[in-house]
């Protein structure tokens, strides 16, 4: 009785938002790929486009960040400029950067529209005029995010990871909704693991799913959060999440919300959520776009260390978030983002986890008390499986009838075992990860990004 | 869990009725490749010419559009044709008389366009009316192409009532058209657009030759108020009959018609407006400080000496660190 009052509703619930998520995201994705090729949207400069600016933290990437640097200097679009962020690395990504690019330091105006640590340098590149640097004090990746929104010169500011890969059209793509709808303030696309792709300077030629069970499973996941978790909510203008992997945001509206949260682990998501929050309080018309195009291709985790810090902060992240714009939640004028996205981040998404794992303890021990027997726990056990499997496989479905980005036939038949063997194992780790995160935001436990290992076995040889 | 795995199934038959269509189209493809390239390079076609039908045109459209987009001139009119020849046009307009398919419609009513069939003018009019904006858009796009003069007479008036056209993607239209063109029946609209739409419809002035523009910034700039509008204005001011009301707007409240004030000094001024420019530098918005800044240099020529020597003449601080900036910037130093 305690499990099926308690257990049951929330399971109901959110499975039914999720198929109502995959319904519309179905249809608004074959809406959008009707047109897509025969678009000629690319092919013109019409010179309506929005200038771009691309910051580019970088704490530490000594390694790594003269080719990712070389790889956004190839991107197509006819104008945008790339500030790079040095967040006090302790390494020599100054150097490295400073040789590569032939920095030299001018003096800049610096504007001080975001408070952040002290800025040391900014340099400019004497080979590549559209690429700056700016060198400052460690204070994390959003003050080193706000401090390139201080320096950057365009109404339009893309905040992304370093190791971002973007195919050559990501700008002229993710910059469509804010030609087509003067109300859009944010937009973001759907993020890719690169793992097992052929990419040479930083450029994606060949996709193929990697052997890495652990990096196949969070595809499947990735498939469910971007193909119906975040396209399913665009036609309402309830996305609550824009990915820091690459998003682009219109630099005045963030400003006047404040920038990012220096306070928070999951500032992409907060930003995000506040400026739904800050927009509708004040009424203003606004719009937060998703495009289904690939537009940005990052590694995921391929141990399980690593990938249990990245959850446990993600998870974090989304309390912190939601926590900070509570009363965003069923606020006047919040629209559904207000009264349908939010209160299900927190009943589902953040809530989750402690229900699921609740749920299942008390299912166990009802089940070795007596109090249900074998054929009626054996029901819902298939029901509760046979769910998750219905719902990544819509994801697949949506997937196969847009971009289908894993074109051999054995990398389907493969994804589709590990859509259905995810349910045994992998889905109970990962609400164990996220309830770890719950708690400690409630603990209040120290938080940090932790270290990624990178293997970048994908990546070829750089080409300048 | 029947449910899942029904969906499962499906699919793997999905995958393997689209992996069939993707191999049919490239092996038509394949075919057709060389042929469309020997074409786009004036040489003669080495193979047969394909049979189009109801069944494979729409395949053949996609990698011809796909041609047409990225070749010009004598490469696309030989492709245009050679569509001809093999009947495309024919099945197009078949197409958009019956199909109610919108997919096929889009690229019938594009194909048309790209081979400027006259046969398609009041169809493709009709349809430049539907409420659907792609579809609408692709009319008013083919009818550029058949026809540019009479196609933006009957399209210039729908301007300001489609605000879901892409604002973008008319530029690209216009832009396509030329400034000979689109000037007149620009100017013409201009004049009846009521103020609410005139901040987008100004903006199209780009894209028309400088007199029509000068003409109708002259008209509208002594009177508009709307900040939006004079910052319209002021980006697509080409001409120096301009300027008097250009730096009337240096002072504007407005921050943004300072800045695009600045910007429009820089294009069509000269050095005796620097005078005018210099309180700009103490401004206290960044943008205006910065693009004053700039269109000084433009003045100057990048005159280092005389940037240097008006940046050491400043006793206010920001006028000096942003003149050191686009120094920096410009010359070098």
């Amino acid at each position: 009785m305690v499990p099926s009052g308690f257990f049951f509703p929330n399971f109901i619930g959110l499975t039914c938002v999720y198929l109502f998520l995959n319904f519309v995201a179905l249809v608004s994705i074959l809406r959008y790929m009707r047109y897509h090729d025969i678009d000629e949207g690319e092919s013109l400069y019409s010179g309506f486009e929005y200038p771009i600016t691309l910051l580019a933290p970088a704490y530490n990437e000594e390694v790594t960040i003269a080719s990712s640097i070389h790889s956004l200097l190839q991107l197509n679009y006819p104008e945008y400029e790339i500030v790079v962020i040095n967040d006090g690395s302790k390494d020599h990504t100054l150097e490295v950067l400073i040789q590569e690019f032939a920095m030299q330091p001018i003096p800049e105006a610096y504007r001080v529209q975001l408070a952040t640590k002290p800025i040391r340098a900014v340099y400019r590149s004497l080979r590549f005029p559209q690429l700056r640097l700016v060198d400052k004090e460690n204070g994390g990746k959003a003050d080193a995010l706000n401090a390139g929104i201080n320096c950057s010169r365009y109404p339009l500011f893309c905040g992304m990871d370093a190791d971002s890969i973007l195919p050559r059209d990501s700008l002229f793509r993710i910059v469509r909704p804010f030609l087509e709808d003067s109300t859009t303030v944010a937009v973001g696309g759907i993020v890719r693991i690169v793992n097992g792709c052929d990419v040479k300077s930083g450029h994606l030629l060949k996709t193929s799913l990697p052997h890495n069970l652990l990096v196949q499973f969070q595809i499947v996941e990735y498939l469910r959060a971007f193909l119906f978790g975040r396209m399913g909510w665009q036609p309402l203008n309830a996305v609550l999440i824009i990915s820091g992997a690459f998003g682009l945001f219109r630099k005045d509206a963030v400003i006047a919300a404040g920038g990012y949260r220096h306070d928070t682990v999951g500032e992409d998501m907060e930003l995000v959520v506040r400026l739904h929050r800050i927009l509708s309080e004040r009424g203003t018309p606004y719009r937060v776009h998703y495009i289904p195009d690939p537009i940005c291709w990052t590694e995921a985790p391929e141990d399980l260390r690593t990938l249990k810090n990245q959850r446990i902060r993600w998870q974090r992240g989304l309390a912190e978030s939601l926590w900070f714009n509570r009363g965003f939640m069923f606020s006047r004028n919040s629209g559904v983002a207000g009264w349908v996205a939010f209160p299900f981040m927190f009943l589902f998404e953040f809530l989750g986890p402690l229900i699921d794992l609740f749920g299942l303890i008390l299912f166990i021990s009802a089940y070795f008390l007596n109090l249900i027997n074998l054929p009626a726990a054996l029901s819902f056990v298939t029901l509760a499986f046979g769910t998750g499997i219905l719902l990544s496989a819509s994801a697949l479905l949506i997937e196969e009838l847009s971009y289908r980005i894993y074109r051999r036939f054995p990398d389907l038949l493969r994804l589709v075992l590990v859509l259905i063997f995810e349910n045994f194992g992998y889905r109970q780790l990962n609400s164990y990860w996220r309830l770890v995160g719950v708690l400690r935001w409630l603990f209040k436990s120290k938080s940090s990004w932790g270290k990624m290992k990178r293997s970048a076995r994908w990546s070829g040889s750089i080409q300048k | 869990m029947t449910a899942a795995l029904v969906l499962v199934f499906s699919v793997l038959i999905l995958r393997m009725v689209l992996w069939i269509g993707d191999h049919r189209r490239e092996r038509l493809w394949n075919h057709w490749r060389p042929l469309l390239a020997e074409t786009a390079c004036g040489e003669l076609p080495s193979r047969q010419f394909p049979v189009l039908s109801q069944q494979n045109w729409l395949l053949f459209f996609h990698l011809w559009h796909h041609y047409q987009l990225n070749v010009r001139g004598e490469a696309r009119i030989a492709l245009q044709r050679l569509a001809r020849r093999m009947g495309l046009h024919h099945i197009a307009l078949r197409i958009l008389i019956r199909s109610s398919n919108v997919r096929e419609q889009i690229a019938a009513i594009t194909a048309l366009g790209w081979m400027r069939d006259v046969r398609a003018w009041e169809l493709l009019l009709q349809r430049m009316h539907e409420k659907d904006p792609v579809l609408s858009f692709s009319s008013a796009r083919s009818l550029v192409r058949i026809d540019p003069r009479s196609a933006l007479r009957e399209l210039m008036p729908l301007l300001p009532t489609r605000p879901d056209w892409s604002r973008h993607l008319v530029a690209c239209l216009l832009l396509e058209a030329g400034p000979g063109l689109v000037a007149r029946p620009l100017g013409e609209v201009l004049h009846n657009t009521p103020p609410a739409q005139m901040v987008v419809m100004v903006n199209y002035l780009r894209f028309a030759d400088i007199d029509t523009a000068t003409t109708v910034l002259l008209r509208c700039l002594p009177n508009a108020q709307d900040p939006e509008l004079i910052t319209a204005c002021l980006k697509v001011a080409k001409s120096p009959q301009l300027l008097s009301f250009i730096r009337d707007r240096l002072q504007h409240p407005s921050w943004a018609v300072r800045v695009e004030a600045a910007n429009a000094m820089s294009r069509l001024g000269d050095d005796k407006e620097i005078e005018i420019l210099l309180p700009l530098l103490h401004d206290s918005q960044w943008w205006v400080r910065y693009r004053t800044a700039q269109a000084i240099a433009v003045l100057l020529h990048d005159d280092r000496d005389a940037l240097e020597q008006l940046r050491v003449a400043q006793s206010d601080l920001f006028a000096s660190d942003i003149l050191a900036q686009v120094l920096a910037e410009r010359t070098g130093k």
